[in-house]
């Protein structure tokens, strides 16, 4: 259990260093008015990284209470 | 459409959850959530579909995106935090629970006030309302603060049942679902940012 918490723990370090990379490179895009559509797909991606690992999006219909352990 | 029928499929037959695992109640609940998710998602596409209807690309050239990416960080931070306190709870850490709750509330009380007391403000200068992108950015920022500030309150009574030994290791549906909703909130303001302030 103990374990299993540590590795939470670091997976949650994980996607935060990734939508921190992901807005500044959204934000460098954005100063230097580029792409909409890369822009676009920038914001998906986080979309997609947020509802997957802090939502448990992919659990929904799978385990009972408790979609964090 | 894998969640999709697996719901359908559940809701025409009950003991499909006695294979899967997945008690009534805990689907009963996840499905109104996601249901009431997925309405709320609606409005605010609508409202960020509706900036390049009426504005095109157009953005003012004076928009604060520096602010705006510091106010996403600290979003995005809470998100963090909060996941942390769902995490803690699962495994039955009631302090850590709260410690990391009452920091995902003040991240969200310091979003709300950077959004109210300083870009609001700012914005209305050379964006005010009578403007097209005036009325979009601050119907759209305003309806956002709105659950910043529903979310806050919810965090604040589950961190008020958590303090009064609600939650445990098995059961706390309550903690989990108020933090879904956060996340939602999270996940609608990473829509918002490059919409207002980087695309154009």
């Amino acid at each position: 259990m103990q374990h299993n918490k540590a590795t939470l723990a670091q997976q949650g370090v994980n996607v935060l260093m990734g939508l921190a990379a992901l807005s500044w490179i959204e934000f460098l895009v954005g100063v230097n008015r580029g792409s909409p559509f890369l822009l676009t797909v920038v914001a998906v991606i986080k979309v997609i990284v947020i509802a997957t690992y802090f939502m448990h999006m992919g659990k929904l219909f799978k385990d009972e209470e408790g979609a964090a352990e | 459409m894998i969640a999709a029928a697996t719901a359908v499929r559940q809701i025409a037959n009950p003991s499909t959850s006695l294979r899967t695992g997945l008690s009534y109640q805990t689907f009963n609940r996840r499905m109104g959530l996601w249901l009431f998710i997925f309405s709320e998602s609606m409005v605010f596409l609508a409202l960020l579909a509706s900036r390049f209807y009426m504005q095109g690309t157009f953005r003012p050239a004076e928009m604060n995106q520096g602010l705006g990416l510091i106010i996403t960080s600290i979003l995005l931070l809470s998100s963090f935090t909060a996941n942390r306190a769902e995490v803690a709870i699962a495994h039955g850490d009631r302090s850590s629970f709260l410690r990391l709750l009452t920091i995902t509330i003040v991240l969200g009380v310091v979003f709300l006030a950077g959004v109210v007391t300083i870009e609001w403000p700012e914005t209305l200068h050379y964006a005010p309302l009578s403007t097209g992108f005036g009325t979009l950015f601050f119907a759209i920022t305003g309806l956002h603060a709105f659950h910043v500030l529903t979310g806050v309150f919810i965090l604040a009574l589950v961190g008020l049942h958590g303090w009064r030994g609600r939650y445990t290791a098995q059961d706390h549906w309550g903690a989990e679902g108020s933090i879904i909703y956060w996340h939602f909130v999270d996940v609608v303001w990473v829509l918002v940012y490059p919409t207002l302030y980087l695309i154009g």
